[in-house]
């Protein structure tokens, strides 16, 4: 059979990584010399609580090993893998994951660069197992990635763009180096990188903004849809955007969850997100 | 023939990495790419780390034993980009060297080249101007040179120094690494390494020229101490300690370094000839070598350019530190009762360097002679016809990077639409506004010139217009307290506000206003 490898940048409900056999394979904190496994010797809560109070904090890809175990574990079992990662232009993941897999086994072993970030590595996950448990061929499965990424959108609201512009990974706020106003920009996870969509001024202004975003999207859109509403210890906010959007539209399923604190790092704070996944009947 | 033994090349490994390590927190200040985490000389550090861990956790009788280890060691362990790569190197040099009984100059050599051959394989997207130029540049200097029969030893001294350079050019190669004004930092840690395991050659300690790593470039448009001064001075008596001791001339990054009767000064200043003068009694000058870095940060600001400018007219210097910010390129001093004329708007047109320019005139008054200015211009021009600076402000917030100028414009233009602003002043005289009596001396506050409230004081006339319009929950509610209203006492009042409007977001800046107390805007 064919197992799921995932990151700890990828979003799905507990119950789900659990139920379907799911290995994660986590990012690092790194504060000095310390490296910190993500949900696991550090839990998000905790990483948010030290950011707010200024602690630096910084972020690792796994090692080669992190991953030569976990394939070698999965595949002594006699099964063969799909690993479904971090987009690669955010992230070295998906290249430590291909050193891996020449160590171990370059016929058994397959790489996704989701192109995505928390919900989004979820959706394609998520995806891929229900194409596994279709029982489709390792090489059919990836010839469908493509368009299962084509149908993820993910939109993000920061609270503040401190964090995000200390992390370096979105260009595009580099022009908003404001110190004196309280900004919020809205991004969008566009070819493999959270690119700016807008930048709005106001918490609340910021929450309907991003719930007539996706509002807007799914009606455009109008096909059978899955959501996930992800947040950065913001749960108050995020349960808001959701019930505000539950009221008006119907998912086939949808979650909520706290992101890790590798990609909490970056967002900072108070971010929160939402992923649309839209169904292809003959996916 | 040379034959590399394995006590050799614990040696060389050992050195190499003592030398990352010491040199690990200036090679994490200089990472900017791929992502300016400050992390390479650590990443390097660990993965050098996990590799001397291995080896000694294994028992090493061969050579081959101690290369698998230092394979198997930094693999493993590699952290970060930079020491994958590092990792990679190695088992490039460790597939070559395998299963050979002896180890010979040129094979060491040859490794180098197989190693890095390996790391470009390992990276998706091989990037030049980073640690992998760096060290292709050194492995193929040094097997170029161990093939023509040079010695390791003098062969490798010359990679080192051929790296070096490679090394200084890498800000030439990739752009970040110019803007940010550094050099790379895993190149730099990857000669750290070389630079270290050279001394395994033993016999002589040699001097390692002390490279410049970092300039003065990132984010400072005007440099304090502009001139980079270099000097070469002789003298037998004059020692580092002695110099710090005693100068005292106004500038910063003081490095002073002693090779025999040689010193070298390196020094940021405002005055060059007095770091001269300071030297032309203690010794005798060897060479002198002045640069402006001013002339080369603007020169690079120059060419740079800009997509897209903004020009913007402005009053306050809150709004001004504001709008700056947001990245206005020039603001012309005007507003109520102040307006700037066509001539002032074209002269700021014509400074800012990009080809496409927006200009806020931010004042109804204003608006025409923007407009009149576009004319006078062989710059395209657009003039979103803001009436405030408050809508100039959340409009500018909205520039996206991604977008074309056209769709900017016309963003813009409704963005500026959806802003609707109050402002607060003193009735000089009494008057009749659409029908309500003003009396002089009141204070009055005039929603988009259609309504208006009167009060004894600003607040009050601010807060009973604002108690009147029909505000939607989620409005954000921004106050820009002027020049005769103290911190303090906006924040009492936005506290106010926010009390009455509970539904909203309600933010205080100071807009540092002459004439109005407040100007309050809604969007």
């Amino acid at each position: 059979m064919i197992r799921v490898v995932i990151d700890s940048s990828c979003d799905l409900p507990d119950e789900f990584i659990k139920e379907k056999r799911i290995e994660v394979v986590p990012l690092y904190l790194r504060v000095g010399n310390k490296f910190l496994r993500d949900r696991m010797d550090i839990i998000p809560q905790e990483s948010f609580d030290l950011m707010r109070k200024g602690y630096k904090l910084f972020t690792s890809q796994p090692t080669v090993s992190d991953f030569t175990r976990v394939y070698k574990k999965i595949l002594s079992a006699g099964d063969e893998i799909i690993t479904v990662l971090i987009t690669g232009k955010g992230s070295g993941t998906v290249n430590v994951a291909r050193i891996a897999m020449e160590e171990v086994s370059k016929d058994r072993i397959s790489i996704v660069d989701s192109t995505q970030i928390s919900g989004g590595i979820g959706f394609v996950a998520k995806k891929i197992v229900s194409l596994i448990e279709q029982g489709l061929p390792r090489e059919k499965i990836l010839s469908l990635v493509d368009r299962i990424i084509s149908n993820i959108h993910l939109f993000i609201a920061l609270d503040t763009i401190k964090f995000t512009y200390a992390g370096g990974r979105v260009n595009d706020i580099k022009n908003f180096v404001t110190t004196v106003l309280n900004i919020k920009p809205i991004l969008i996870m566009r070819d493999g990188l959270p690119r700016l969509l807008r930048v709005v001024r106001g918490r609340k202004k910021s929450l309907k903004f991003i719930t007539n975003l996706v509002l807007n999207k799914i009606k455009e859109e109008s096909k059978k849809f899955e959501i996930a509403f992800l947040h950065a210890d913001s749960y108050e906010d995020v349960s808001k955007v959701r019930e505000e959007i539950l009221s008006r539209v119907k998912p086939e399923f949808e979650f909520t969850k706290i992101i890790g604190s590798a990609l909490g790092v970056h967002a900072g704070p108070g971010a929160l997100g939402v992923c649309i996944y839209f169904r292809e009947e003959e996916l | 023939m040379e034959i590399l033994d394995k006590d050799f090349l614990v040696k060389f490994f050992y050195l190499g990495f003592k030398e990352v390590e010491k040199y690990k927190e200036e090679i994490n200040a200089l990472n900017v790419f791929p992502v300016p985490d400050g992390d390479t000389g650590t990443n390097m550090y660990m993965t050098l780390l996990s590799a001397w861990e291995e080896i000694n956790k294994e028992e090493i009788n061969t050579t081959d034993d101690l290369i698998s280890a230092i394979v198997k060691g930094s693999l493993m362990g590699a952290r970060g980009n930079s020491g994958v790569i590092l990792s990679q190197i190695f088992k490039g040099m460790g597939e070559f060297l395998k299963n050979k009984d002896k180890i010979t100059g040129r094979e060491f050599a040859l490794s180098f080249v197989e190693g890095v051959n390996r790391a470009y394989k390992a990276v998706i997207k091989p990037v030049e101007g980073t640690i992998l130029t760096v060290s292709k540049s050194f492995s193929v200097s040094l097997y170029e040179r161990v093939k023509e029969g040079e010695s390791l030893h003098s062969a490798f001294l010359h990679a080192i120094k051929i790296a070096r350079d490679t090394l200084r050019r890498t800000p030439d190669m990739l752009s970040v690494l110019k803007e940010a004004g550094v050099v790379d930092a895993g190149g730099f840690g990857f000669l750290k390494f070389v630079e270290g395991g050279y001394r395994a050659f033993g016999r002589e300690e040699i001097e390692m020229e002390k490279i410049e790593t970092k300039k003065e470039v990132a984010g400072e448009r005007i440099l304090k101490y502009p001139f980079d001064t270099v000097l070469l001075v002789r003298s037998d008596s004059l020692t580092e300690e002695l110099i710090k001791k005693d100068f005292n001339i106004e500038g910063d990054s003081l490095i002073v370094g002693k090779e025999r009767d040689l010193i070298k000064i390196h020094f940021h200043t405002k005055k060059p000839t007095d770091v001269i003068e300071f030297f032309m009694d203690r010794g005798e000058i060897v060479k002198i070598n002045v640069e402006n870095m001013q002339y080369e940060v603007d020169e690079l600001q120059r060419k740079k350019g800009k997509e897209i400018g903004i020009v913007a007219v402005s009053r306050g210097k809150g709004f001004e530190k504001m709008l700056k910010e947001l990245g206005v390129d020039v603001i012309i001093e005007g507003g109520q009762t102040f307006n700037p004329s066509t001539k002032d708007l074209v002269e700021a047109i014509e400074k800012v360097n990009a080809k496409k320019i927006i200009v806020f005139p931010n004042n109804s008054n204003v608006i025409f002679s923007a407009l009149q200015a576009k004319e006078l211009t062989n710059k395209e021009v657009e003039v979103i016809p803001t009436k405030s600076i408050p809508q100039c402000i959340s409009v500018v917030s909205n520039l996206n990077p991604n977008s074309s100028f056209e769709d900017n414009v016309q963003e813009m233009i409704e963005v500026a639409k959806e802003v609707k602003t109050i402002e607060v002043t003193k009735a000089v005289r009494s008057s009749i506004f659409n029908g309500k009596e003003i009396k002089a001396g009141e204070y009055i506050a005039i929603f988009e010139s259609k309504d208006v409230r009167t009060g004894k004081d600003p607040e009050e006339a601010a807060l009973s217009l604002l108690l009147n319009l029909d505000i939607k929950s989620g409005t954000l509610i921004t106050i820009y307290y002027g020049e005769e209203i103290d911190e303090n006492r906006a924040g009492k009042f936005k506290e106010i506000v926010q009390e009455k409007f509970p539904e909203s977001d309600v933010e205080v800046y100071e807009g540092g206003q002459p004439l109005y107390p407040y100007i309050i805007s809604l969007e």
